[in-house]
Parts: structure tokens; sequence; C-alpha cells
């Protein structure tokens, strides 16, 4: 682990990825603590300031409702929304939104990405064609369609209501998310994890455990996956950028997470028809967006580098 | 599609004859393959219809009560629902799609009054007239940025165009649109901010640009697909570059490369004819899968620039629970992408003879 920070802090732009990553998962982490305002009060009188704008504490309190402990003073250092709302605080909370949609979306990926490509790997003959043809259904569905089309199914009062009931302070489109990305975006990892599983079925040390009579499942848990890291991890990690620039598109549809609640699709959908009028409420959650993306792609780029030794081009 | 051609490397002692044998019995060779690809694309095509015809019904949400709106009435909704099959097991209305669509009936929408066919294709044509615009975009920059990065690696373009590839990956397109409409079409006004073509009299026009035909037909039509058109190659174009430089890397290092130069040939022949021509096979498959990609997934790019395209209208069909649109148009996509793939492999032996179809 410390060899590897050391050959990332080498690289360079793998370190810049990192750093990026880093401060994107403090954001996510803290959002509640570092916003001066909360993410979804509307402060009357406030609307459409421009970033640096101060409101005292006695135009806060004129601005909300009474004891609702929402009476702050301070900079709106990003300016606020057409609604009165902070848009610093927004572009935080957008941030867990983000990074908790990419993370979960991804593990739900790996998990079966890892779980067919192995299995297809590594038995071969019909498993593995049907396995395969499964795949490539999945990736011949158009694009984010199918992803829209699970989101829509879940979009109803009944589904709503009970996911609501779990999942607490935050939106329960949540849900629509993990469930719509983690079940549409495993195929390029099955059939890498395939291919790799491929060439290390061969190999002697698995003839070896075979030999000493290990079973299939202890040489695919114990033998076979601790050798497909490599490739996962930097297929994850790019993963991650995919699924986070994938929400904000499903969010800037409609389909993800609703206003009032904070996400950066849905900010840049809202903030379209004020472009020209109020930059900043759009500048700063795609900023936000573009950069943590870029930080994941190039902390992927970077661990491709480092861990596959066949990719050694250097960009 | 996994399956790929054969690219079979000729051993370097073959035969001589065997080149004349293969070359006699190719043409059969090649229609077999093709229909053995067809045939493995069935299957495809019917799991992707069934996926969605199965998510759709378990969709809670009526059909028959957004199809008659405020007069909504049960008696006729039930008559409705059997007349639309909709009464019938999942099984049975599954069957019963399949065999209209094999007859080339998608069906009709509920909302758009419409034999679905009739209603999405000027749709896919906006939606392909955008995606081979950007395409032709992606391709051109995309491979020039690669050749002068492959061509003059680790120099300050390379790292630069690197750099740029690395952040058109990373860009989110609806905020790229919405920034380039910002800058070139409200505060410079050189280009529209939406639509497809010119809404005014285009006799007017054609007066107003003083009878120039290359202005006339900038103000009627090319002008609205610069700002999509680039929007939506930005993507591609970066992925093309970053493939397109590391597979030159690849090709230049191997001997055949070095014997030209050594030859006397000029370095950019050397570059454009002998490694180019070797890096194409990759480029060409992600050109093929960047195609499919892009006309499917151009729901983002036509709603920021209100394109009336196929993603867009997909999108509505679901709000609208407009199933027949929806199914009809993930078929049509569906086949789409089958088949750009099918010309994809295809196109391999025109660039590489020693690719044999099998």
């Amino acid at each position: 682990m410390r060899d590897l920070l050391r050959q990332l802090f080498r690289h360079g732009s793998g370190f810049v990825g990192l750093v990026i990553v880093f401060v994107a998962v403090v954001a996510g982490l803290f959002c509640g603590t570092l916003s001066p305002f909360s993410p979804t009060y509307q402060y009357r009188g406030q609307e459409k300031l421009p970033p640096g704008s101060a409101i005292t504490a006695d135009e806060a309190r004129q601005a909300s409702y009474a004891d609702n402990g929402q009476r702050s003073s301070g900079t709106f250092i990003w300016g606020t929304d057409s609604s009165g709302r902070d848009v610093y605080s927004r572009v935080l909370h957008g941030a867990r939104i983000s990074l908790l949609v990419g993370v979960v979306a991804t593990v739900i990926n790996v998990l079966i990405g890892l779980l067919i490509g192995t299995v297809s790997g590594y038995f071969g003959g019909w498993t593995d064609t049907l396995l395969m043809r499964l795949t490539d259904t999945f990736f011949a569905f158009p694009g984010v369609l199918l992803a829209i089309i699970i989101l829509a199914t879940l979009n109803n009062d009944e589904v709503k209501s009970v996911l609501g009931s779990i999942s607490g302070s935050i939106d329960p489109g949540i849900w629509g998310l993990f469930i719509a990305l983690g079940l549409t975006g495993w195929t390029g990892i099955a059939r890498v994890i395939r291919g790799t599983v491929i060439s290390l079925r061969e190999k002697e040390f698995i003839e070896a455990a075979r030999a000493v009579g290990c079973s299939n499942s202890r040489i695919i848990l114990l033998h076979i996956i601790p050798n497909c890291m490599a490739p996962l991890t930097v297929l994850a990690t790019m993963q991650v950028a995919y699924n986070i620039l994938s929400e904000a598109g499903l969010s800037f549809l409609g389909l993800g997470i609703q206003p009032p609640n904070a996400s950066w699709g849905g900010m840049l959908s809202t903030a379209k028809n004020y472009f020209y009028d109020m930059p900043w409420w759009g500048i700063f959650p795609g900023l936000a967006l573009a950069l943590t993306v870029l930080g994941f792609n190039l902390l992927g780029d970077g661990l491709r580098d480092i861990l596959d030794p066949r990719m050694k081009v250097r960009t | 599609m996994s399956e790929t051609a054969n690219s079979g490397q000729e051993p370097a002692a073959a035969p001589v004859d065997a080149g004349k044998r293969r070359r006699a019995g190719e043409g059969s060779a090649f229609w077999a393959y093709v229909l053995k690809r067809l045939g493995a694309a069935l299957p495809v095509l019917i799991g992707v219809t069934f996926i969605c015809f199965a998510i759709l019904s378990a969709a809670p949400g009526d059909p028959v009560r957004i199809l008659m709106g405020q007069h909504y009435d049960e008696e006729i909704a039930s008559e409705l629902r059997v007349s639309l099959g909709l009464d019938r097991p999942f099984l049975v209305q599954y069957g019963m799609f399949l065999g209209r669509v094999s007859h080339g009936d998608l069906g009709r929408s509920y909302v758009k009054n419409l034999p679905v066919a009739e209603y999405l294709a000027p749709k896919f044509g906006n939606t392909m007239q955008l995606t081979l615009v950007a395409m032709f975009i992606a391709i051109v920059f995309g491979v020039s940025a690669g050749i002068i990065s492959a061509a003059w690696n680790r120099s300050f373009w390379d790292y630069a165009l690197m750099l740029l590839a690395v952040a058109g990956i990373s860009l989110p397109v609806f905020w790229l649109g919405m920034l380039l409409q910002l800058l070139f079409a409200n505060h410079l006004g050189w280009l529209p901010v939406s639509d497809m073509s010119y809404s005014g009299n285009p006799e007017v026009l054609w007066n107003d640009v003083g009878g120039s035909y290359i202005a006339w037909l900038w103000h009627m039509s090319i002008k609205y697909y610069v700002l999509p058109g680039f929007t939506l190659a930005t993507v591609p174009m970066a992925i093309i570059a970053r493939l397109t430089r590391s597979s030159m890397l690849e090709v230049m290092k191997l001997d055949y490369i070095r014997q030209a130069r050594a030859k006397g040939l000029a370095y950019p022949r050397v570059v454009v004819t002998h490694a180019l021509r070797n890096a194409l096979i990759p480029i060409i498959t992600v050109v093929g899968n960047n195609f499919a990609v892009l006309l499917t997934g151009a729901v983002l790019t036509e709603t920021v620039f209100a394109w009336p395209g196929m993603g867009r209208a997909m999108v509505e069909a679901i709000n609208q629970l407009d199933y027949p649109v929806v199914l009809g148009g993930v078929m049509i996509m569906a086949v789409v992408f089958v088949v750009v793939n099918l010309i994809v492999d295809l196109t391999y032996g025109l660039v590489d003879p020693r690719v044999r179809y099998g």
C-alpha cells in the first residue's frame, strides 16, 4: 500500500487525481459541518445573489421563518440560486450524493462483473457461452436507456414511500440510482475479468491447487480472484467516474435526485434556464462534477500504469 | 458483441499457394461469417426486448389510465385493455409482441395516435444526422491528435493533447453543451442556441444573405449542427485520440518501422503510411463501438439543444408510459447496435488483408 502510494506520487497525474478524489471525499463526508448554510433552506429576499454577497444576522432573521434554527449570518461565497439557497452548501452536499451513488453502484457492478466473469472464464463451455450472451445482451442495451427504464419503473408513489422510510434524510431517489446504475455498468468488468481468468486458469499454481484437492470455489475465491485485483482496481476506479457522470446525467433529466435535495445534475438542470443571467449557479456544480470525474479518471490512469505492466504506455 | 473476426497472424513461412487457395474460397467464407454473426445477434435482440418488456410489465403505472386521460371510464377501459392484450399473461403478451415485430409491425403509440415506426422514423433520422456529424468531427480531430501525440511522443504537444483528452472524457456533456451555448450563442451570437434548422422563410433568407449559396446553406442548416455536433463528439474524440496514440506507439516499436526509417523514408511518411495503417484495427473497433453509443446516448445532448431526436422521444415515452414507443425504440437501437458492430468487424478485412473470417 505504501509502495503504491509512493509510485502514485512519482506518477504525477495519478497523484493529482488522488488529491482531487481526496478533496471530494472530504467534502462528501463532512459536508454537514463544512457548509455555512443549510443546503435546502430558502432565504427570502436573498434570491439570485452573485458570489460573495454577504447576509447580515439581521437580514437572515428577516429572511427566515421563526425559530427554525436557520438564522445565520455569513457570505454566500458562490452566490445563491433562484430560490435563495446557498450554492456553495448545495455543491458540498451534492458531493455526498455523487460519491455515494458512484461508489455503491460500482460495488454492485464489481460484484456482478466478478461473479459472471470468473464463473464464465473458469468453467468455460456452455456456461461461458450462456453468460457471455447475457453480457452481450446487457451491452447491446442502448446507452443509459436501461437505467432510465428502471428508474421510471421505481418512480411511483408506493415504491417511493417504502424507500423514503428507510433512507432517512437522503433523497429516496438514491435507491433507484443504486439499482439502475448497479445493474447496467458491469459488462465491461465481466469481460475483462473473464479474459484474465482464462489466462490464469492454465497457470501451474492453479493446477497445483487442483492437484492437492482444492474445491472449485476455493480455487476461485483464494487463488483466482486475488490475482484479478490489479485490473479490477483500475476498472472500478474508472467505473466510479462513469457512474458519477451517469448519476448527474439522470438527475439532469429529472429522473434521479429530486429538488429541493441537492445533487450536481439536478442543480445544473434548473440552472440551465438561468445560465445567461446567473452563470455562477451553473458553473460551480458543473466544475465540481467535472473535477471529481477527472480526479477518478486520472487516478484510474495512474493505477493502470502502475498495476498493469502490459499497458505501460504513459499518458 | 464480443466476437471479432479472427485476426489470424500468418506465419512468416506460409506455403506459397496457401494465399491463392484462401482467396478462392473467401467469398463463401465471408458470407458464412456474416450469417453466423446475424444468427448470434438474434438471441441478443430477443434478450434485449425481453428485459425491456419484463421491466415495463413490472412497472406499476397503468397505460390505459394514461391513454384515456380525463375521460376515464371503467367499462371502456376494460374493453381497451382487452383489445390491447393487456389482460393477457405476461408471456403471451411478449409472444404477441414478437409475432408482430417479425412482420415488421412495431405497434401503435398509446399517446401519439400514430404507428410507432411512423412516429420514430423522423426522430431516428434526426439523431442519425447528429451522430454522423459528431462521429465525423470525432474521427478527424481524434485521429489527428493521436497521430501528433504518437509521432512526437513525450513532447509538450503529446502531454498537452493527452491532458485535453482526459479532460474531454471527464467533462459532463450536458454541462459542456451549456457552456458552449453560453459562449458561442448567448455572448458571441455566432451560433444558434438550439433547434435543427432555420424556421423562417428560406426565400427571404436567400435575399438577406445576398444570393450566396454557401452562406444560405450555413444559415439555413449547417450552423445548427456545429454546437450539438461538437458537444456530442467530445467524449468519442477523446477516446479515439487516446487509443490512436497508444495503438500507434505499439506499432512504432516494431522492426519494420525501424526498417522503413533505415531505408531513408521521411518520418511523416513512415508515420502515416506505415504506422497508421497498421494501427487502424483498434481504432476502427472503438469508432464502431462509439458510433452505437452515440446514437443511443445522445439523450443529454438532445435535451440541452432541444434536438428533436430519438433519445428525447424515448425519455418522453417512458415518462408517459407509452410502452409501444419504448419497446419499438429499444428494438430499433439494438438492431442498429448489432448491425454497426457487424460492419465494424467486416471492415477489418478491408483494412488488413491478413484478417480472415471464420
